[in-house]
């Protein structure tokens, strides 16, 4: 595994669980306290530190308020536990990720297409037609006309807008699916996300 | 080693370490690590708590193009570090004096 991989994962374990700005607090920590162990420590931080999830549930387990660590609470952590064995960084090459992401697209992809296509264009239509109801019944300028015409109009819109929104979701979870399997399963997945 | 640091005493260690000079989270902990038996792990949350009480302020810093952010000691700090000394100093007298029979002055 690589730091990388090691911080996308204490990230994704600490996502939600607290405010934006400590997150990236304590991903800036150990991301520099990895910087300043250098390369060939990685691997010895990784095994301190414990897995990912471990170590999100040490930052977590304690209340940030007063009590981080109760003060009857010995610090020598690791006692005890079983050791962690960060997995090899021999994950696949970044090339037969590639051929195997095309592979499933080959199959998946024209369904998928289909599926955000058929979603964005109903949505637009819908979106369409709802508008040209609403100035129809505007139109019209009849009382029970402006109610029928613009409350269907309102409710297609609706239906338009609702339908644009799922496309875009669709699209995002795939995104997000790719990312998260680069980064699993890629030897030295992410390290383009991190600059330097 | 038997004795395993607890809270209030590694925060009294922590300051001491920054009293001498300003430091970074890894420079921190490889300090401490050379003394005590300690987890690479269990800094973060000690750091974070002090500086949230005030004793602890922090700074960036460039390095050889990467950022450090440095860990500096506030007169919050030195006050809670002078406390952790005294009761240091009077606990271990009393220990001391219990392990050598009490016939200790």
């Amino acid at each position: 595994m690589t730091v990388e991989q090691y911080l996308f994962l204490l990230r994704s374990e600490l996502t939600g669980s607290m405010p934006q700005e400590e997150l990236e607090d304590i991903l800036r920590y150990y991301t520099e306290y990895f910087e300043e162990a250098g390369p060939e420590r990685e691997r010895d931080v990784m095994v301190e530190l414990g897995s990912p999830q471990r170590l999100a549930e040490k930052i977590l387990g304690r209340p940030a308020e007063e009590d981080v660590i109760p003060s009857s609470q010995p610090y020598a952590y690791g006692d005890g536990e079983s050791a962690y064995i960060p997995p090899s960084e021999g994950g696949m090459p970044h090339w037969l990720f590639v051929l195997i992401l095309a592979a499933v697209a080959i199959f998946a992809g024209p369904l998928l297409l289909g599926l955000v296509f058929g979603l964005g264009m109903s949505g637009l239509v819908c979106g369409a037609v709802g508008i040209g109801l609403v100035a129809g019944g505007i139109g019209k300028l009849s009382f029970s006309g402006l109610l029928y015409l613009g409350g269907g109009g309102l409710i297609v819109t609706a239906l338009g807008l609702f339908l644009l929104i799922g496309a875009a979701a669709a699209v995002w979870g795939v995104v997000k699916l790719i990312r998260w399997l680069y980064a699993s399963v890629v030897k030295g997945g992410f390290r383009h996300e991190e600059g330097c | 080693m038997v004795f395993q640091l607890n809270a209030p005493l590694l925060d009294g260690c922590v300051l001491a370490v920054l009293e001498q000079s300003d430091a970074y989270g890894y420079s921190l902990t490889q300090r401490l690590k050379q003394e005590v038996d300690i987890s690479e792990s269990t800094l973060y949350p000690v750091l974070r708590r002090l500086q949230r009480d005030g004793c602890l302020t922090v700074y960036d810093q460039q390095f050889q193009g990467r950022n450090r952010r440095y860990y500096a000691i506030t007169p919050s700090g030195r006050a809670l570090l002078a406390e952790c000394r005294q009761d240091w100093a009077d606990y271990t007298r009393r220990v001391a004096k219990i392990l050598s029979g009490g016939d200790e002055q």
